[in-house]
C-alpha cells in the first residue's frame, strides 16, 4: 500500500509536469520565408547566404486599417439564461436591452414637455382623439415593415396586463397602414405622456394571433382574455424584436451584446456598431467599472467622496444630475396616535434636520428642506405661484420651535430629557425602511438618531423588501422611510397627487378621504385627483394643483427630505457629443436611464471619442 | 457492503424528509414579492406603479388554488422521475438551470477548495511541527485577518487591484464572449484567466482556516505514542512529519473537504456578484428574494442531496482510511 | 473500586478546566498573549463605553478624517469617531457573539456527543436533524422566525443566531466521538467499570474540547457576520456600531474602499474582529498543551 501510494504520486507529478511543458511550449515556426514590407523605395538586398531566411522585398501599399467596431459600453440588469427571453409579456424578458430595442411612438421630455418623434412622423392632439401619423420607413428587427396594425396589436396585449393607458382609452382605430387614432373615454391633458409611455413591442406578424383574441369590452381577468394571457405567457422568443436602433445578438450571464440595426430609419445617425451591457451587480462594482473605463455611462448612487475619486481617476468624466422625478420621504402612520394629530406631525417636522439627512445619505440629491407640498422642488416654479408658496407653512429645522409646539399640545419633557405624551406615556418609536435600499437604511439610522437626540428614543429597523412593502400597506408601522412625491411615468403633478391621495403612498400612511381646503371647505381628495388628470383647462389645472399642494403641506401628510437625482456619469474619454449637463435632454433618463442614451444616439449626438 | 447500502438508504430517507420540510417551509416564508418587484420595475421601465404592479401580477400564475397536499404529491412524483421541478416565475426547469449554471460554480469552487486545502495542510503541518517558530503566529494572524474580512471585501479588493488598476485579469464573466467554446487553447486560457480572480478570492479566504484545522489535528497526533516511537527509532524528521504525523492528522480534514465539496452548490453569491461569474449563486438569490417556490425547492433539494451524499462519502472515506473507525450502520 | 459520583466528576472537571489552565496559560507566552488580548476586549466591553464618550450625531464636514489625536482611528462617513463606535459596539457585539457561540457549542456538543455515543436509531434521528440544519439555507428559516418573534436583547439575539448554525460543529463532535469511542482508553475505562459520566466528562470531553475551544472564537466571528445579515432581514434591531455593520457600510454604502484617506475607517472593524480571533486562537493554543500533557515542553 505504501509503495503503491508513492507510485501514484510520482505518476501524478509527472503528468502535471508534462501538462505544464506542453502548455508552455511555443509552436516551432515552420516558415523560413520572411516578407519584409517597406514603405520607402525598395532597398536591394543582394546577399543571400544559404540557410538564412530568404528576404523578399516588397513595396507597401498602406494596408487598409481593419475597421475597429465602435462599441458603446453601459451597465444594466437582466434575467440570466436559461430564464432569459425576448417577450415583455412573461417574466424574465428583455431586461436592460429594453430602451435600445423598443421605441415608443414618440418621446416625451419631462423637463420641458416637448416631444421628440420616434416611429411617429407627426402627432395631432385633439380633445377626444389623438391622431398619430407613422413613418413609412420603419422596420422591425426581422425585416418586416412597421405598420399601424403593430401599434394596435401592442396595445391590445397591453390590455391583458391592465395597462393604465386603457383607463383613458375607449378604442384604437387604424384607418390606414400609417395612421393610428386614439379615442379617449374623456378628454385628457395627459395624452402625450400617456402615449409616450408605451413602447411598441408586439409586431402583428408575430403576436397577431393573440392580439386578435383580446376582447377589450370584457375585464382582463375574465374569459377569453384570461386564456389568451396564459397562452401568451408561454411564448418565449430567444431575443426581443423591436424597431429600435439596436438588436440583441448575445445574452450570457455576464454580458449582453447588441448589434446596430442597419435598417433603422436613423441608422445613419447612429455612430456605434455595438452596445455591450455589463451586469449591474452592485454599486461598488459599478464604481470599479467606471474607474476602469469599462463602462462609459452609468448612474450608481454615489457618495461625494467616491464621486470625486471616480472623477480623479477618469479626468474626462462628467456628471449630469437630472431629476429622477421622485422624492425620498418620511411617512407617519396617521392611523395611530400621536401621528393622527396633524399638529403633532407639524411639530415633529421642525425637529428633523432634512438637509443633514440628504447630506449623509444621498449627497447629490436636491434639497427639500422647506415645504411638504408633494410637488417636486425642481418643478416648483412651473406649477406653484409665488403667492401660494408664500402662503405655505415652512417646516424648517427648528428644534426650539418643535419643542414649544409640543409643549402647547400637552407634551412634556421628562427628567431624562425624553418626551412624554399628555397621558403620561413616554414616546418611543421604531423607524422602518426596506433593507435592500442601502441609502434609505442610512437615512433611517440618521433619522432615528436625530429623533433620539431630540428626546424621542427611536430605533432603526430595516425590513426585507418583500416583507416591507406589504407591511407598510397594511399599516403596521409607526414611522417609515417611503417614497414621497413620485412623478414617474408622466412628470405631471397628477401622478404624484394620485399616489398620495388615492394610490399606494396614501394607503400606506392612511390618508383620509377628505381634508379641509384653503378656504376651509372639505375637499374630496379623490375628486380632486381625478379632475387633475382629466381637465384640459390650463388655468383650472393650475388651481387644482395649488389646492392639492396647499392641502398636502398644511396638513403635513408626509415629510420629503430630498429629491432624487440620477447621477449620470458619462465619460468623454470614450464617447463624445454628450449634451451639456444642464441640457433638458438628460431628463429623459428619469425612470429609464438608457432612454436618454438612445435618444442622444439616434439624434446623432454621440460618437466614439477621437483619440 | 450491507452497511453501506443501509447508509445509502438512510441518506435517501433524509433527503426525502428534508425535501418535504422544505416544501412546506418555503410556502410559509412571509412577504409579498409583487409589491417589491413592482417598486423595482417602475424605476427601470418608466412605468407607473399601478402599471408595474399589474404587469407583475399578470406574470405570477402560481395556481395557489390547488390544495397543498395535491401540490405536494405532484411534486414528489415528479421528483421520482428525476424532474426537479420548474421555476414558478420563469417557467424554466430547474434541471436546465443547474446544467447551465452549476458547472461554472463547480469549476471555480472545486479548484479553490483543492488549492486552499493543499496550501492549508502543508502550512498546518509545518506549523504543528515547529511549534515555537515564527510561522505559527504569522499564519494565525493571516487566518484571523482573512477570517475577519468578509469574502466580498476580499473579492472587491482583488477586483480593484488586479482588474481595475493593473489590468492583468478580466473584470467579469466566465470567458471571453468573442471566443467560441471548445477544447481549444484560446478558450481554455480565457476560462482560466477569468476564473483566476474568483479562485484567488476563495483561496485567500479559506486557505488559512485549513491550515489552522490541520495544525490542530496534527498537534493532537503529535502526542501519540507512535510519534515518540518513530523518533526513538531514529527516523528522519521530515519523514516523521509527513508520513506519520501528516497522514494521520489529515484524516478528519479529508472528511471536512468532502463536506465542503458537497456544500459548494450553495456557491458564494457574493463573489459571483463581484465578478459577475455565471454560477448558481445568482439563481439561489433570485429564488429567495422573489419567493420562487419551484426554483427554491429544486435548488434546495440539489443542495441537500449534495451535502448529504458528501457526508456519507466522507464517513465511508474516513472508515476506509482509518481502520480503527467502524462504519456505523 | 467505588463508582465516582456526579458531583465529584463536576469538581474534577472544573479543576481541570479552570485552575489548571490558568497555571499553564501564565507560563506559555502565546497563550498568555491571547489571554491579555481577550481581557482587553472584555474591559472594552464592560467599562469601555463608560470611559469613551459616543456622539452619534453626524457631522458631514468631519467625514473620513484620517487618524489624529482627536480621532485616534479617524471618522466614518458621518464624521463620527470610529474608536468610540468600536468601543461602544464591542459591548453588544461581544456579548451577542459570545452567547451565540456558547449556545451553538452547547447544542452541538450535546447533540454530537449523544449521537456518537448512543448510536443506533438515536444516531440516525439526530444525524437527520444535523443534516437538515446543514442543508436547509437559513434565509427562509430566519424570515419565518422573524415573523414569529422579535429579538429585543442579547440573549434572544444569541439564541436566534445559534438556532441554525450548530450543524457543522455537531457533525465534527460526532465524528470525533465516534473515533474516540474505539480508542483504548475508552475501552480501558469501560473494562474498569467506570460509569458513563466518567467516560463523558473525564475521557471524551477533554479530547473534544480543544476542537470546540479553537472553534469557539471562530464561531463568534461567524456570529458577528451573521448578525449583520439578520439586521438586514429586519429580525434584530439595527445597530450602527456593530462592527460587521460598520464594515458593510464602509464598503458598500460609503465606498470607503476607494478612498485612501479613509483606510482607518475600513480597517478598524476588520482589525478589531481579527484581534479577537487572534486572541482566541492563541489562548486556545494554551489549551492544547493543557489537554495534551505530552506537548508541554
Amino acid at each position: 500500500m505504501f509503495g503503491k501510494k508513492k507510485q501514484l504520486w510520482s505518476v501524478l507529478g509527472l503528468l502535471v509536469i508534462v501538462a505544464l511543458l506542453v502548455s508552455c511550449a511555443t509552436p516551432t515556426p515552420q516558415v523560413i520565408k520572411e516578407t519584409v514590407v517597406v514603405t520607402q523605395p525598395p532597398v536591394e538586398i543582394t546577399k543571400i547566404v544559404a540557410g538564412t531566411p530568404v528576404v523578399e522585398v516588397v513595396t507597401a501599399t498602406p494596408a487598409p486599417k481593419p475597421a475597429q467596431p465602435a462599441i458603446y459600453r453601459a451597465a444594466g440588469g437582466w434575467t440570466k439564461p436559461p430564464a432569459y427571453h425576448g417577450s415583455r409579456f412573461a417574466p424574465g424578458g428583455v431586461g436592460a436591452a429594453w430602451w435600445y430595442v423598443f421605441e415608443p411612438l414618440f418621446y416625451y421630455v419631462p423637463a420641458t414637455g416637448d416631444t421628440i418623434m420616434a416611429v411617429a412622423e407627426s402627432i395631432d392632439a385633439g380633445t377626444d382623439t389623438f391622431t398619430v401619423k407613422l413613418r413609412k420607413d420603419v422596420k422591425w428587427h426581422d425585416g418586416k415593415p412597421f405598420t399601424s396594425k403593430d401599434v394596435w396589436a401592442t396595445l391590445q396585449l397591453r390590455y391583458l396586463q391592465k395597462a393604465s393607458i386603457w383607463n383613458f382609452l375607449d378604442k384604437i382605430e387604424t384607418p390606414d397602414d400609417y395612421t393610428v387614432v386614439f379615442h379617449w373615454k374623456e378628454p385628457t391633458a395627459l395624452a402625450k405622456p400617456i402615449i409616450a409611455g408605451e413602447v411598441l413591442c408586439a409586431p402583428y406578424h408575430i403576436y397577431g394571433k393573440w392580439a386578435d383574441q383580446v376582447d377589450t369590452t370584457v375585464a382582463s381577468d375574465e374569459e377569453p382574455n384570461k386564456s389568451v394571457m396564459e397562452d401568451l405567457s408561454n411564448y418565449k422568443p430567444e431575443f426581443p424584436i423591436g424597431t429600435g436602433p439596436f438588436k440583441v445578438t448575445t445574452v450570457t450571464a455576464s454580458e449582453m451584446i447588441l448589434d446596430k440595426f442597419a435598417d433603422h430609419y436613423h441608422a445613419d445617425n447612429v455612430h456605434f456598431d455595438q452596445v455591450v451591457i455589463l451586469p449591474w451587480s452592485s454599486n461598488e462594482v459599478i464604481w470599479a467599472y467606471l474607474m476602469a473605463g469599462e463602462v462609459y455611462r452609468a448612474h450608481p448612487a454615489t457618495p461625494k467622496d467616491t464621486t470625486e475619486a471616480i472623477m480623479a481617476r477618469q479626468p474626462k468624466m462628467k456628471l449630469a444630475l437630472p431629476s429622477d422625478l421622485a422624492q425620498f420621504g418620511i411617512g407617519f402612520n396617521m392611523r395611530i396616535k400621536p401621528f393622527s394629530d396633524e399638529n403633532f406631525r407639524k411639530a415633529i417636522a421642525h425637529a428633523i434636520d432634512r438637509k443633514k439627512l440628504r447630506e449623509i445619505t444621498y449627497y447629490y440629491a436636491g434639497d427639500v428642506d422647506k415645504y411638504a407640498h408633494n410637488v417636486l422642488t425642481s418643478m416648483e416654479e412651473r406649477w406653484l405661484s409665488k403667492d401660494l408658496l408664500d402662503s405655505l407653512t415652512v417646516y424648517d429645522y427648528d428644534p426650539a420651535k418643535a419643542e414649544s409646539m409640543l409643549k402647547e399640545l400637552g407634551y412634556a419633557k421628562g427628567a431624562d430629557g425624553n418626551w412624554v405624551d399628555p397621558d403620561g406615556n413616554p414616546l418611543s418609536w421604531e423607524v422602518n425602511c426596506p433593507a435592500g435600499y442601502s441609502d434609505w437604511v442610512l437615512a433611517c439610522d440618521e433619522l432615528a438618531s436625530q429623533l433620539t437626540e431630540f428626546g424621542i428614543p427611536s430605533e432603526c429597523r430595516p425590513i426585507e423588501n418583500a416583507v416591507f412593502w406589504p407591511q407598510m400597506t397594511s399599516g403596521d408601522f409607526q414611522v417609515a422611510m417611503l417614497w414621497s412625491a413620485v412623478w414617474w411615468g408622466y412628470a405631471h403633478p397628477w401622478r404624484g397627487f394620485n399616489r398620495l391621495f388615492l394610490g399606494d403612498t396614501g394607503k400606506r400612511i392612511g390618508c383620509p378621504p377628505t381634508l379641509p381646503g384653503p378656504d376651509g371647505e372639505e375637499v374630496d381628495l379623490e375628486e380632486l385627483a381625478t379632475k387633475m388628470g382629466t381637465t384640459t383647462d390650463e388655468a383650472e389645472l393650475k388651481k387644482l394643483v395649488e389646492t392639492a399642494a396647499w392641502i398636502a403641506n398644511e396638513h403635513m401628510l408626509q415629510l420629503p427630505y430630498c429629491e432624487k437625482k440620477l447621477m449620470e456619469f458619462h465619460n468623454y474619454a470614450f464617447v463624445e457629443g454628450w449634451p451639456d449637463v444642464d441640457d433638458p435632454l438628460w431628463s429623459l433618463a428619469g425612470g429609464g436611464a438608457e432612454r436618454a442614451d438612445v435618444v442622444m444616439m439616434v439624434q446623432g449626438l454621440l460618437k466614439p471619442a477621437t483619440k | 457492503m450491507l452497511v453501506i447500502l443501509k447508509r445509502i438508504g438512510i441518506a435517501l430517507f433524509t433527503i426525502f424528509v428534508i425535501v418535504s420540510l422544505t416544501f412546506f417551509l418555503v410556502r410559509k416564508t412571509p412577504g409579498d414579492v409583487m409589491q417589491a418587484w413592482a417598486m423595482d420595475l417602475v424605476q427601470t421601465y418608466s412605468m407607473t406603479y399601478e402599471d408595474a404592479l399589474s404587469m407583475v401580477q399578470s406574470w405570477y400564475s402560481y395556481d395557489p388554488h390547488q390544495p397543498l397536499l395535491q401540490q405536494y404529491i405532484t411534486y414528489i412524483s415528479g421528483l421520482l422521475r428525476g424532474d426537479l421541478g420548474k421555476s414558478f416565475i420563469y417557467k424554466v426547469s430547474v434541471n436546465e438551470v443547474l446544467v447551465r449554471a452549476l458547472p461554472w460554480t463547480a469549476f471555480v469552487v472545486s479548484i479553490s477548495l483543492f488549492l486552499s486545502f493543499g496550501i492549508g495542510i502543508l502550512l498546518g503541518m509545518a506549523m504543528a511541527w515547529k511549534r515555537k517558530s515564527f510561522l505559527d503566529p504569522l499564519v494565525t494572524a493571516y487566518a484571523s485577518f482573512t477570517g475577519a474580512t468578509p469574502d466580498y471585501i476580499t473579492a472587491l479588493i482583488l477586483l480593484i487591484i488586479f482588474a481595475v488598476n493593473l489590468h492583468i485579469f478580466p473584470l467579469k464573466g466566465a470567458y471571453d464572449a468573442t471566443i467560441t467554446p471548445g477544447l481549444t487553447w484560446p478558450f481554455i486560457k480565457s476560462v482560466l484567466m477569468h476564473a483566476a480572480l474568483p479562485i484567488a478570492a476563495y483561496t485567500f479566504e479559506h486557505a488559512a482556516s485549513w491550515a489552522l484545522a490541520m495544525k490542530g489535528s496534527a498537534v493532537g497526533v503529535l502526542g501519540e505514542d507512535y510519534i515518540m516511537a518513530a523518533r526513538a527509532r531514529g527516523l528522519k524528521e521530515g519523514r516523521i512529519m509527513i508520513h506519520y504525523m501528516g497522514r494521520n492528522a489529515i484524516l478528519p480534514l479529508v472528511t471536512g473537504l468532502a463536506i465542503s465539496l458537497g456544500g459548494m452548490v450553495g456557491g458564494s453569491a457574493l463573489i459571483e456578484t463581484i465578478f459577475s461569474y455565471p454560477g448558481i449563486g445568482w439563481f439561489f438569490a433570485e429564488a429567495l428574494t422573489k419567493r420562487d417556490f419551484g426554483l427554491m425547492q429544486g435548488l434546495f433539494l440539489f443542495l441537500a442531496a449534495s451535502i448529504i451524499f458528501a457526508n456519507l462519502l466522507a464517513d465511508i472515506l474516513y472508515s476506509v482510511l482509518d481502520p480503527r473507525i467502524k462504519l456505523e450502520g | 473500586m467505588t463508582a465516582t459520583t456526579f458531583s465529584a466528576e463536576i469538581r474534577h472537571f472544573l479543576y481541570r478546566s479552570i485552575y489548571e489552565p490558568f497555571r499553564i496559560v501564565t507560563r506559555d507566552k502565546k497563550a498568555f498573549a491571547g489571554l491579555i488580548i481577550l481581557l482587553i476586549f472584555l474591559l472594552m466591553a464592560t467599562i469601555g463605553p463608560e470611559i469613551v464618550p459616543l456622539d452619534m450625531r453626524s457631522n458631514f464636514a468631519e467625514r473620513f478624517k484620517p487618524p489624529s489625536r482627536e480621532h485616534p482611528l479617524g471618522t466614518d462617513y458621518g464624521g463620527r469617531d470610529v474608536l468610540a463606535m468600536i468601543v461602544h459596539g464591542s459591548r453588544d457585539v461581544l456579548s451577542v457573539a459570545f452567547l451565540a457561540a456558547l449556545f451553538t457549542s452547547l447544542i452541538a456538543v450535546t447533540i454530537g456527543m449523544i449521537a456518537g455515543l448512543e448510536g443506533g436509531i438515536v444516531d440516525v434521528a439526530l444525524s437527520l436533524a444535523i443534516n437538515a440544519v446543514l442543508s436547509i439555507p437559513s434565509f427562509p428559516v430566519m424570515l419565518i422566525l422573524g415573523s414569529v418573534f422579535k429579538v429585543t436583547n442579547a440573549l434572544t439575539f444569541g439564541i436566534v443566531l445559534s438556532i441554525w448554525s450548530w450543524g457543522s460543529l455537531a457533525r465534527a463532535v460526532r465524528s470525533q466521538v465516534l473515533s474516540l469511542k474505539e480508542r483504548e482508553f475508552i475501552e480501558a475505562a469501560r473494562t474498569l467499570g467506570l460509569g458513563t459520566f466518567h467516560v463523558v466528562f473525564r475521557e471524551l470531553l477533554p479530547n473534544v474540547m480543544p476542537y470546540v475551544a479553537i472553534n469557539f472564537v471562530d464561531t463568534m466571528r461567524g456570529a458577528i457576520g451573521s448578525s449583520v445579515g439578520l439586521m438586514f432581514l429586519g429580525l434584530v434591531p439595527f445597530s450602527a456600531t456593530n462592527w460587521g455593520m460598520m464594515l458593510n457600510f464602509a464598503v458598500r454604502q460609503a465606498g470607503a474602499i476607494y478612498l485612501p484617506y479613509a483606510m482607518s475607517y475600513v480597517l478598524s472593524p476588520m482589525i478589531a474582529i481579527m484581534l479577537l480571533e487572534l486572541g482566541g486562537v492563541f489562548f486556545a493554543h494554551g489549551l492544547d498543551e493543557l489537554l495534551n500533557p505530552r506537548l508541554r515542553t
